[in-house]
């Protein structure tokens, strides 16, 4: 369920990873360490797994996710952002992640370059 | 004897049906976006996509409606629509394969049962077209 405020540009900083193809935003301050790999842990005592570590993001401006579609994704998200032309999924701070984020890598995944899907 | 309430709505396509959403409904019809995936979710979202430096849900209208393949979407496009109650619209796009006419429905026309966002069908030009509903867009029998 969505719970950001809708057209707010606050002044967090989010780390912007790349997982399964999708583009996601963690707050900066809900990292706990960064291991040198890809796994990233959290304040909260979650680790999550990135297939690849974009960059910081400062100023993006945060949109809710539908309410009306949350059936059809039914995940905890802070909201929804543009970052470089591209769409971000922003996580909530202190809610457990996304599946696919928690899920650990195995060597029968396919690398997955997050390039459009049409 | 009351008057027949008509309606405007824009047609659209999706596999093997028409489809027609309210027109006060409908913001924008653009060309199919470019979309990203959001991993996780179900199949009726196809993708995220940017639209004007703002984030859009994507939904496939024909996985929503469950309509079978149809012919090869020359023109596909993506519809921008007002979705949920009255009280809390929210902006969704929906991926459709064409875009049709606009539309004049009279809704003592509407049959079938309503089953949430496909609430009835009409005929119009000797096939039928599925009345939808953005109001009940998510809803459990939607």
């Amino acid at each position: 369920m969505s719970t950001a405020p809708s057209g707010r540009r606050a002044t967090t900083a989010w780390l912007i990873l790349r997982r399964r193809g999708g583009l996601f935003g963690i707050r900066h301050r809900a990292l706990a360490e960064l291991t040198g790999s890809r796994r990233l842990e959290l304040t909260g005592g979650e680790s999550v797994v990135a297939d690849e570590l974009l960059g910081l993001a400062v100023g993006l401006e945060s949109r809710p996710f539908p309410r009306c579609l949350n059936r059809f994704f039914p995940e905890t998200v802070f909201g929804l952002a543009v970052w470089q032309d591209r769409p971000v999924i922003l996580l909530e701070a202190g809610a457990p992640p996304p599946e696919c984020l928690r899920t650990a890598s195995d060597s029968s995944e396919k690398a997955d370059d997050g390039d459009e899907i049409r | 004897m009351p008057e027949s309430e008509i309606s405007k709505a824009l047609t659209a396509r999706a596999g093997d049906h028409w489809c027609a959403l309210p027109l006060p409904r409908v913001r924008r019809v653009i060309h199919a976006l470019a979309l990203h995936p959001l991993p996780g979710a179900s199949t009726e979202i196809a993708g995220l996509a940017e639209v004007d430096g703002e984030p859009l849900v994507v939904l496939s209208l024909e996985r929503l409606i469950g309509a079978p393949p149809g012919p090869a979407a020359e023109f596909p496009v993506t519809l921008l629509v007002e979705a949920g109650p009255e009280h809390e619209r929210e902006i969704v796009g929906l991926a459709a394969d064409e875009a049709g006419d606009i539309i004049r429905v009279d809704e003592a026309a509407i049959v079938g049962p309503s089953r949430g966002f496909v609430r009835g069908e009409t005929r119009r030009d000797g096939g039928i077209v599925r009345m939808l509903d953005p109001s009940h867009l998510g809803k459990e029998d939607g």
